[in-house]
């Protein structure tokens, strides 16, 4: 069992990307700017920035439909060694890429991913079944023999995800895989994801979607002005932002006669342990109550130990105004306030 | 010997694969073109009573069908490097396969539907001449062959402004404004600057051997001289009428490999 852990730690621990001061310049201006990135197998990144940051350009460095400017773009090749593509593309690992929103020639999805898997060198004998497979797991089967011009934008993105994931690559790029998807195929989505993170792929999702992000990544690059603001674990971005958040399920609502005084009585009796360098810009108090959810937001310093006191005092002194049915931590939020704090 | 079989495959399948799937969306308009070609070929033999014998039956033929030839590569060649910037499928495409490697692939498949499409005129035209006239003309296969590569350079031409336009319409008109109109006028010009001097620049003026070559044409690599009957005030225009076959083959050759290297250059640029 040790001896399985510490195999799948030195994978972790494989580097599989990583760029040297990546820059792109379009005219005058820099797109992205000296972006020095490292990707360890099996690892997870979001690439979270706001619109014109560089995540796309950056995606389109790594796929070779850009230049760059100056610096370098080095992935792991068959061999095991980290190898420059500016020099070749030759050997290198399998990668899967989802760039914008999918354009296909104007032909089938059968046709198609027929030769999109000659041309990854998908087993022959396996493509119909996998074709069916994804098809059938996307609700596009009916679709498989259909003009994808007939297709609606979903569709188009949900057969681009397709593609991308198609020959099971070892390492996905997704820009912006979430765009016009309905939940439910939002949902397929991040299953097949985690699926594919359960199997040590490494996954790379630009998007403007903490929700899916924080679900999904270990860590997490913001991008500003083509520039990585910060770097890190999820974990650690949150220690960074020395706060954290429960969020408390109600049975019943707060009467509103009594909201007033049960807000005092918590502000007063969880004092000890609240955040007390919040931003009131992000967050207005560190005690919420949202009466059309039921729920209570409550933002304490993040020591466990204090945690474990809030629980106490909710259980034990406010029984009689309020009974808590389910507790959460939400990192959606704590990435949104992230992202605002690190995105100005 | 395994190691080389191993990466010639991989230099070529992607190719061979790109061709198939080129052949495969591209039928329609192969099928309407190719019906087109020889409905055009059969309507001219049997509806145009316009000629005096099998020669300048066939050269006739063959003048329309240049500029035919024209407008039929625009709908095969135009689309080639542009529509996988523009319409951004390469974005799809590029990570899968080497985007030179594409290209030849598409270039290669659209090169030999068209060089059919030629073939398939002249054997047409020559089965029309055989039933009117009972007779195969023997220069029609030189002129075929110098058809050929005058398509090579052409599609070269329309390759390259594919990958330089912003999209296929752009790369349409201009390809149409080029060998219609801006190369008749530079050839005008250029007599009217100096005689002397022979257009071999002009696409225009090497096409004139496809229809040429065949007998009773204008004679080849020679000149004419127009002499204008006005007076003493004008001196005798001397016309370039088409190069010599050497001289011809030649510099489509030249063409072929310096529109490879433009869209090469242009290519890398778009990078």
């Amino acid at each position: 069992m040790v001896k399985n852990k510490s195999i799948s730690d030195n994978k972790l621990n494989e580097i599989i990307l990583k760029t040297n001061n990546l820059s792109k310049k379009f005219g005058k201006n820099f797109v992205v700017k000296n972006l020095n990135l490292e990707v360890h197998k099996g690892e997870t990144i979001g690439f979270v920035g706001p619109n014109g940051a560089g995540k796309t350009t950056t995606i389109k460095l790594i796929a070779k439909l850009l230049r760059p400017t100056t610096g370098n773009i080095l992935i792991k090749n068959k061999r095991n060694n980290l190898q420059d593509i500016s020099v070749s593309s030759q050997d290198l690992i399998s990668m899967g890429f989802l760039i914008d929103i999918p354009v296909f020639y104007d032909s089938n999805p059968n046709v198609l991913l027929k030769h999109y898997a000659k041309l990854h060198n998908y087993p022959k004998e396996k493509i119909n079944q996998r074709i069916e497979e994804l098809l059938s797991y996307f609700n596009l089967i009916n679709w498989k023999k259909k003009r994808i011009k007939t297709f609606s934008k979903g569709m188009k993105q949900k057969l681009g995800f397709i593609q991308a994931i198609f020959h099971d690559p070892e390492i996905i790029f997704l820009d912006e895989p979430q765009t016009g998807l309905d939940p439910k195929a939002r949902i397929k989505i991040r299953q097949y994801l985690k699926t594919f993170k359960e199997q040590n792929t490494t996954i790379f999702i630009a998007s403007h979607m903490l929700r899916e992000i924080s679900e999904i990544c270990d860590k997490i690059a913001f991008i500003n002005n083509g520039e990585i603001i910060k770097f890190d674990r999820i974990e650690n971005m949150e220690k960074l932002l020395k706060t954290s958040e429960i969020m408390c399920q109600l049975l019943e609502p707060i009467p509103i006669e009594r909201l007033e005084l049960v807000e005092k009585k918590l502000n007063e009796k969880l004092a000890p342990y609240l955040d007390k360098n919040i931003d009131p810009t992000i967050v207005e108090s560190p005690v919420q109550y949202q009466p059309s959810s039921k729920n209570l937001t409550i933002y304490y310093d993040g020591r466990p130990e204090s945690k474990g006191e809030i629980f106490k005092i909710l259980g034990k002194d406010f029984d009689s105004e309020f009974t808590v049915i389910s507790f959460s931590q939400s990192k959606t939020s704590l990435l949104e306030k992230l992202y605002l704090e690190k995105i100005k | 010997m395994n190691k080389k079989i191993t990466k010639y495959k991989g230099v070529f399948n992607p190719i061979l694969r790109t061709y198939f799937l080129e052949l495969r969306l591209r039928w329609k308009r192969v099928l309407f073109f190719y019906f087109t070609t020889v409905f055009f070929a059969l309507s001219y033999s049997f509806f145009y009573p316009y000629h005096f014998d099998e020669c300048s039956f066939y050269r006739n033929a063959l003048t329309y069908f240049r500029i035919f030839l024209i407008f039929v590569s625009c709908f095969f060649f135009s689309d080639i490097v542009s529509s996988e910037f523009s319409k951004k499928t390469g974005y799809i495409m590029f990570p899968k396969i080497n985007k030179y490697k594409l290209f030849v692939g598409k270039f290669v498949a659209n090169l030999n539907i068209i060089i059919l499409l030629v073939i398939l005129y002249y054997l047409t035209m020559n089965f029309s001449t055989m039933v009117i006239y009972d007779i195969i003309i023997p220069e029609s296969y030189l002129s075929l062959g110098i058809a050929i590569i005058y398509i090579i350079t052409l599609s070269t031409l329309i390759l390259f402004l594919s990958s330089i336009m912003p999209t296929v319409n752009y790369t349409t008109v201009t390809v149409v404004l080029i060998n219609l109109i801006g190369f008749p006028i530079l050839e005008q010009v250029l007599t009217a600057i100096n005689q002397e001097i022979e257009p071999i620049f002009s696409l225009n003026y090497i096409g004139n051997l496809i229809n040429h070559v065949i007998p009773g044409g204008l004679p080849i690599g020679k000149r004419w001289i127009w002499v204008y009957y006005a007076g003493d005030t004008l001196p005798p225009v001397k016309v370039w009428l088409t190069p010599t076959i050497e001289v011809g083959i030649l510099i489509m050759s030249f063409y072929i490999a310096l529109f490879f290297l433009f869209t090469l250059l242009a290519i890398k640029r778009k990078e």
